[in-house]
């Protein structure tokens, strides 16, 4: 069923391995934050869902952005904008560097099957480029600290970015910089580009759809230097940029992505929290004490999946190779999942409307992960 | 084996040919006291840019060399997977891993590895980013078949200078294209 006219909605997929978020910002107009792909279909969920309610993307996305280029945000992200021709393509500043795009241009030819997160973004910032020029129409943006990504004055919605800072913006070329050089040495041997911590490229958007404000926390990360990170974040936000009823739990509630001033300053109490678990090996977040902290800090947190259920392959392969299989490889899991759906729907013009939450998929209460 | 060159132009280095080839005995080993007179003496250094396309007759034989050390002599691709590192826990020593299934297309799956599931050779390559080779299958050694594991990491591959050049021109261009974005929204 499709949201009213005059209602927000905010939806929140994840599978235990990526994120996606969609939101209804008025008049059925949609705006897609990061992406994550379907099990089954290996389609854009985001673009699955859309259509679900019989919905165009073609017609009624109008913004994608991607907050950085990690694996677990930009699956199925060139896909669904090449889908979605009417929308404004954004991601951060640092991405549209000739390191990083050096860098991703590399990666494209590399013999691997595994492309790194830069080949999406490449690609996604190849389609915006092209198609802003055939439509003539400005449809790629970039997003830094303390500017004005896009706006629509008809629905009166905005979307800010709160990150990355200048400085982090100065780590993301450096680390560009140092992988190029790696990637192009004579004497190394050919390796993935991985994720480096803290992310200093994530972006922190906020989205003002008439008086209600939304925080999306991306993977931004804290680790107490003032220039980057949620603390430059606090610094820059002025009281007059308001206070959030809606929260994207930043770096998927882990103990790195968290500082106690966003909690006390910049969102209300008990705020609608949003989360997106991250199973990687051993690594499970957001861990019993993660959920302890959040649980103490809101009682409306929900999760799209259970972070502590792992799906067991099921793959259909002759005994004897299964055996060896076995044998070798220990705490199999399935990579992509069931994936979890938490959508929220109130009304645009009320703000005191507390709306309605739904859970489908495997998305629980935080409180209910056990 | 048998593999024979003959070309239809009989001339004095195929003749030069031809008599070396008596050095070889019934069952095609060379005759060890014909090497030195017929090698040495008798064979020509052979321009073969004056020989004419080869055609396969039985007029003259060389012998295939023959390897009598035991070896793999085949082996059955039964499932592989394309591994991508992760995260290492060196001093534990294991490793996780994602691993994409070439041979199936079957969904990607996550697992653990012990380092001890890897020749010590790579352990060195047991890096976050590290991409190996998972095998599984029947190797044969010396007429014995049996179901083998081995994982290879990926090392030695460059892009080439070319290829650098051209990822760093597109990119200017891409960058160029991107300031030339004039355009009201």
């Amino acid at each position: 069923m499709l949201p009213l006219s005059d209602e927000i909605e905010i939806s929140v997929f994840g599978p235990g391995y990526g994120e996606s978020i969609v939101i209804h910002v008025g008049d059925g107009n949609w705006f897609v934050i990061d992406s994550c792909i379907d099990k089954l279909t290996k389609k854009p969920k985001a673009i699955l869902y859309l259509e679900s309610l019989g919905i165009n993307p073609a017609e009624r996305v109008k913004l994608i952005a991607a907050t950085h280029w990690h694996d677990d945000h930009v699956a199925g992200l060139s896909a669904m904008l090449e889908i979605c021709t009417s929308a404004v393509f954004c991601c951060p500043i640092s991405l549209s560097s000739k390191e990083f795009l050096s860098l991703s241009e590399l990666y494209k030819d590399a013999p691997v099957g595994q492309k790194p997160g830069t080949e999406e973004l490449r690609r996604s910032i190849e389609i915006a480029n092209h198609r802003s020029h055939s439509q003539k129409k400005n449809l790629l943006k970039f997003v830094q600290a303390d500017k004005k990504v896009h706006r629509i004055d008809s629905l009166d919605v905005t979307v800010y970015g709160l990150s990355p800072s200048d400085e982090m913006i100065r780590r993301c070329n450096e680390f560009m910089l140092t992988s190029y050089a790696a990637a192009t040495s004579q004497t190394k041997v050919l390796q993935r580009l991985v994720a480096k911590s803290p992310n200093d490229t994530a972006a922190a958007l906020k989205i003002s759809i008439k008086n209600r404000s939304i925080l999306l926390g991306s993977d931004v990360e804290e680790h107490g230097d003032p220039l980057v990170g949620w603390s430059s974040i606090v610094a820059s936000h002025g009281t007059e940029d308001g206070i959030y009823a809606s929260y994207k739990v930043a770096h998927h509630g882990s103990k790195s992505g968290h500082h106690d001033d966003v909690w006390a300053k910049l969102l209300v109490k008990n705020v609608l929290s949003m989360i997106t678990p991250f199973k990687l090996g051993r690594h499970k977040l957001p861990d019993a004490n993660d959920r302890a902290r959040i649980l103490a800090l809101t009682n409306q947190a929900f999760i799209t999946a259970n972070p502590e259920l792992q799906s067991t392959p099921k793959a259909k392969r002759p005994s004897k190779v299964e055996a060896l299989i076995a044998g070798a490889a220990q705490h199999r899991r399935s990579v992509i999942e069931t994936v979890g759906h938490i959508r929220w729907r109130a009304s645009i013009n009320d703000e005191n409307d507390q709306g309605v939450i739904n859970l489908f998929d495997g998305a629980i209460p935080l409180s209910k992960v056990a | 084996m048998f593999v024979s060159l003959v070309t239809d132009e009989p001339n004095d280095t195929l003749r030069a040919i031809a008599k070396r080839a008596k050095s070889f005995n019934a069952n095609n080993w060379l005759r060890a006291n014909q090497f030195n007179h017929d090698f040495k003496e008798l064979t020509p250094v052979i321009d073969y840019s004056t020989l004419s396309a080869p055609f396969i007759k039985t007029d003259i034989a060389f012998r295939a060399p023959v390897i009598t050390a035991p070896r793999v002599s085949g082996f059955i691709s039964e499932q592989e997977f394309e591994g991508l590192v992760e995260a290492v826990d060196s001093k534990q020593k294991y490793f996780w891993a994602r691993l994409i299934d070439i041979t199936g297309g079957l969904p990607d799956e996550e697992a653990e590895f012990s380092f001890s599931e890897v020749s010590q050779d790579d352990w060195s390559l047991i890096v976050p980013g590290g991409l190996f080779s998972w095998n599984i299958g029947l190797e044969s050694r010396n007429r014995q078949m049996r179901r083998v594991s081995e994982i290879r990491f990926r090392r030695f591959f460059q892009f080439s200078k070319d290829t650098i050049k051209k990822a760093e021109q597109r990119a200017e261009s891409l960058i160029s294209s991107i300031g030339e974005i004039n355009y009201s929204e």
